[in-house]
């Protein structure tokens, strides 16, 4: 015990040198701002930077890129909460109820609680790493193939629930966004399905295409519909920072997620997406007001916050103990480590014990700096939002059209973009809402995989799946709330009918 | 579009929802209908097909429900105007015609001038916003690859400006200009994006 | 307003502080283009930007890469083969969009040997076989003996359905005569997840992503696919050796539109192989897993044809079939 902390405070020594507190800075700096651009997401970010670190010295360049990959996170959730364009999947959530906040003119307070909770959940993790990485990675190891689909099936089921319309209109847009995913080449055969001769369409709509257009572009179009409504917002705008009440409120709903966060992360592929919405689900359900959910409670926002940051920490758990990357930024980073002569796995810890706590000594003051960044910001964020939104508009739709170009300098994925744009214009005028669509469109393919694979490795074995305790607990879990969710709409609809 | 003067479709006290239920059906019908030649399950494995087909059936099936629903539920009503309809149209047909003769960018700059030409009518119609929104990403489409970064952001912030009744034309062409000389300074030289910010015919080697 | 201006104006400002390094030749040159026709991060795309930090220092021009992705890279191959043939578009590309795809895609838009004018092989490496802790195997012997014994658990996982682990393991599971059942993840990683964790028996896929469990004993690699021993497991017999004549490598080639002139060929060629030949840069394409290797652009179109043929019979029996 003590000799961990032992080896933090060693951890600390490295981190903090003038040379690299100045690297971190950087790189917290360029993730931030490169992370608010909708569409630039910490993936391209780190790419693009990795040439850069080819000169530094291997701590120095994994604090910066690991400052780039915290500061690109939380740059994310500002879009989110700011113009209600989620940058990458885990920003969905926030959306919710950040941009709800925002609209109310408390921007200033969600962007706080939003920093705040991620630098708590950071703490938290870091020590996580550094005490238990060990016995954490067994609890990777529990999940198979056919767990997964349990788990992702529970996902679906939880992103039903966290919608805040009627259960019918939900599910159907969870279903419509899983429909919308199988538009790509199967993962098994290669056969194009729905692509239609076009080979554009066989990786599947993109993400960041789909959360432009149903977020970016069709919420320009929404707006433009009651002009003077946004204009509003600057003048209620009435504090920077959380009140006394908002930090109670939203310190239980940091410690959940915190925890939620840092278990479901260190499952590679999916654990951290779903780390976020099972928070705000779960702050949704334990509420004593859930009918505030979506319209701007701050627990909407500080919980899913502290769950998607502390997961993105605990993702690195199977990269430090296995040399497995948890997901795409992972992959990106043990590049980027091998670039530099370390082969990431356990004996890091004790062949180059500088490195390895430097690099967990990093992640804590790469948490750090980005408050220390994001903080002052806020007043600058806030103050874009009082721009009039006749400039802002204009602006949101060419960070939205050069964010997808980059993708790919695709022309094709631009007009993409626009018809999920109108797409998600017509949504609205039916009163649909877009977020589990969004959720359903990230998890549905996932679920598929997991599920075709389970059903390979148990040769059709729809039996041999069921049983096993884990899958079985969780697609329990997943009917039960699925009932809860359906039950309460259909008393209420029989008694409407019968008040008719 | 929605108003309060409830003009009922029939019987159904929920319009909304019932055309949006409806919307999702034909979704999954088409879906039904477009995967029908993928294999589905064969032995043990399942094929490319089974999953997409279950869950646009899932699909359908909730559909029909929230259409159920819809008639006894009660909600705005919605219509879906002959006269918008029609000027929309209208623009794609123009749109699709020039794009043939002239190519896409000729074809976008006559979508442009012929949406400020009817403007009035446009904001009359109440589908300004969607026409100039929809308009400024065709054209960043249109002109991207050929006429480079500058020019792109100037023409989209330019067209875009004009989709609120705020539209102030002085001042959205200098903002154009603003942001054309910001994303070329952001985008091509300090992320070294592979985007040209002039026309690339016109670049040196 | 006049704030939004100001502000405007000071973002401006700060970027163009920022951007010292940026030449004028930035915004008024056409940069060199290497498009990578994967997304960005893992390997290929470091090895992308390795490449086009040679070429600008050689070349003393900007390089940009372009990562295209779609289709299992037909997308970004096809962007090359409709460029303009200048020598300002190169291709870096992994084997399958060159080597595999005329043989998997009945409807092509490209041919990899007509439309592309090969400039230099870059890189290669070589698979390898491992067992997780639900197979007892030490030896390659004793796998085929347990696979015999449990055809029902002869599962494989790969890096990915459609790619050359994939065909390799229908070579192996050809060879040894059990009907083996494809699981593909998305990238090693995932793969080796459930191998340690034991819900798999058995992944194909490259030495290096195996290298670092292996070493720890976590996973044991049973066999390498090229026809010499591996140099990150000398210990580890080849399947030749084995008695097993399956042999396999891939590798990362730079391409040109076909009608590119062979002067601008030959000189991208010459600064790209030298590039790789450098210690410096051995070391580093070592750490990314790949061998340094460098050639003439005939030696990669004899390396091209030859392993079209050699794939041809393995794409077939996969049933890996996109289009019917």
């Amino acid at each position: 015990m003590t000799e961990i902390f032992a080896n933090l405070i060693f951890g600390l020594s490295i981190a903090i040198t003038p040379t690299n507190i100045a690297l971190c800075l950087i790189g917290a700096l360029a993730g931030t701002l490169v992370g608010v651009l909708p569409g630039i997401g910490p993936l391209a970010t780190i790419a693009m930077l990795l040439p850069v670190t080819f000169g530094l010295p291997p701590v120095g360049a994994l604090i910066m890129l690991a400052g780039v990959f915290y500061g690109a996170m939380y740059g994310g959730s500002t879009t989110a909460i700011l113009v209600n364009i989620p940058g990458e999947a885990a920003s969905v959530v926030t959306t919710l109820d950040g941009f709800q906040m925002a609209q109310q003119g408390r921007a200033g307070p969600a962007l706080a609680i939003a920093a705040i909770g991620s630098f708590f959940a950071g703490c938290v993790a870091t020590v996580l790493i550094a005490l238990l990485a060990g016995p954490l990675t067994q609890f990777a190891f529990f999940f198979g193939q056919a767990e997964y689909f349990a788990l992702m099936t529970l996902g679906l089921v939880l992103a039903i629930v966290l919608a805040n319309g009627p259960v019918s209109k939900s599910t159907l847009m969870v279903l419509a966004g899983i429909v919308l995913s199988m538009v790509s080449a199967d993962v098994d055969t290669g056969q194009s399905r729905m692509t239609f001769g076009k080979f554009e369409l066989s990786d599947g709509f993109g993400f960041i295409i789909v959360a432009m257009g149903v977020f970016g572009v069709a919420e320009i179009i929404k707006n433009l519909l009651k002009p003077s409504a946004r204009e509003l917002i600057a003048e209620k705008v009435t504090n920077l920072m959380p009140t006394r009440r908002d930090l109670a409120d939203a310190a239980p709903a940091i410690a959940r997620g915190t925890i939620l966060g840092s278990l479901l992360g260190i499952l590679p592929g999916g654990g951290a997406i779903l780390s976020s919405f099972a928070s705000y689900t779960l702050e949704k359900k334990l509420s004593k007001t859930p009918e505030r959910f979506g319209k701007g409670a701050i627990e909407g926002v500080a919980g899913p916050e502290s769950a998607n940051n502390a997961a993105s920490q605990t993702s690195f758990i199977p990269l430090l103990t296995l040399g497995i990357p948890a997901n795409a930024v992972m992959a990106l980073m043990i590049g980027a480590m091998t670039l530099h002569g370390i082969t990431p796995g356990p004996q890091v810890a004790t062949k180059q014990p500088d490195l390895f706590w430097g690099l967990i000594a990093s992640m804590w003051v790469g948490n750090l700096m980005l408050l220390v960044i994001n903080l002052p910001l806020i007043g600058i964020w806030v103050r874009l939002l009082r721009v009039p939104y006749r400039l802002l508009y204009p602006m949101i739709l060419m960070f939205c059209c050069i964010g997808v170009y980059s993708l790919n300098t695709s022309t094709f994925e631009i007009m993409l973009a626009l018809a999920f744009g109108l797409f998600g214009y017509w949504l609205y005028k039916h009163d649909f809402e877009a977020a589990p669509l969004l959720l359903g469109f990230i998890l549905g393919p996932m679920m598929e995989e997991s599920l075709r694979k389970a059903m390979s490795l148990a040769r059709g074995d729809v039996l041999e799946i069921l049983m096993r305790p884990l899958t079985g607990t969780l697609l329990a879990l997943a009917a039960i709330l699925l009932v809860a969710a359906i039950l309460p709409t259909v008393r209420k609809q029989r008694e409407t009918v019968f008040v008719e | 579009m929605d108003s309060d003067n409830s003009k009922r479709l029939g019987m159904i006290g929920n319009p909304r929802d019932f055309l949006g239920g409806l919307g999702f059906l034909l979704l999954a019908l088409f879906v039904l209908w477009a995967t029908r030649d993928l294999p589905g399950q064969r032995g043990f494995q399942l094929g490319a097909g089974s999953v997409p087909r279950l869950f646009a059936m899932l699909l359908a099936l909730n559909a029909v429900i929230v259409m159920a629903l819809s008639v006894f539920g009660r909600g705005p009503s919605l219509d879906y105007a002959l006269k918008p309809t029609i000027a929309v149209a209208a623009l794609i047909a123009i749109g699709l015609a020039t794009n043939h003769f002239a190519g896409p960018e000729l074809a976008v700059v006559a979508l442009i001038a012929a949406s400020f030409a009817a403007l009035r009518t446009l904001t009359a119609l109440n589908i300004r916003g969607q026409v100039f929104i929809a308009l400024a990403v065709l054209a960043f489409a249109a002109f991207i690859k050929s006429l480079g970064l500058f020019i792109t952001v100037f023409a989209l912030v330019a067209v875009s400006s004009a989709a609120t009744k705020e539209y102030r034309p002085v001042e959205s062409l200098i903002w154009a200009l603003g942001l054309a000389v910001f994303s070329v300074l952001m985008f091509t030289l300090l992320l070294n994006q592979p985007i040209s910010a002039i026309p690339p015919a016109l670049l040196g080697r | 307003m006049k704030r939004i201006f100001a502000w405007v104006s000071a973002i401006t400002l700060a970027a163009v502080l920022l951007a010292p390094a940026a030449s004028h030749a930035q915004l008024l040159q056409q940069p060199i283009k290497i498009v990578f026709p994967f997304a960005a991060g893992g390997g290929g795309d470091a090895l992308a930007r390795l490449l086009a930090e040679e070429l600008r220092t050689a070349l003393n021009r900007n390089v940009v890469v372009e990562n295209k992705t779609g289709a299992g890279g037909q997308a970004g191959t096809l962007e090359v083969v409709n460029s303009a043939p200048n020598g300002d578009t190169l291709l870096l590309t992994p084997i399958a969009p060159v080597v595999l795809h005329q043989n998997i895609y009945k409807n092509l838009r490209y041919d990899p040997i007509k439309d592309l004018k090969p400039v230099a092989l870059i890189s290669d490496f070589e698979f390898a076989i491992a067992v997780g802790p639900a197979v007892p195997a030490k030896t390659l012997e004793e796998l085929i003996a347990w696979m015999k014994a449990n055809p029902t658990k002869a599962s494989y996982g790969t890096p990915g359905a459609g790619a050359l682990p994939h065909f390799f393991g229908v070579l192996f599971s050809k060879a040894v005569g059990v009907d083996m059942v494809h699981i593909g993840y998305r990238g090693s990683a995932l793969a080796l997840v459930d191998l340690i964790s034991g819900q798999i028996p058995i992944v194909v896929t490259t030495t290096t992503d195996l290298l670092q469990n292996h070493k720890e004993g976590k996973i044991r690699i049973l066999a390498t696919s090229d026809s010499k021993r591996s140099p990150l497991v000398p210990e580890v017999p080849t399947f030749q050796e084995r008695g097993y004549k399956i042999v396999g490598t891939a590798w990362y080639g730079v391409f040109a539109p076909a009608k590119t002139p062979d002067e601008v060929v030959n000189r991208y060629s010459k600064i790209l192989s030298d590039a790789v030949k450098t210690e410096a840069m051995k070391e580093k394409l070592l750490k990314l897993g790949l061998y340094a290797r460098g050639s003439t652009p005939e030696e990669l179109g004899k390396l091209q044809k030859e392993h079209a043929d050699l794939w041809k019979p393995a794409i077939e029996a996969s049933g890996f079939k996109p289009e019917n």
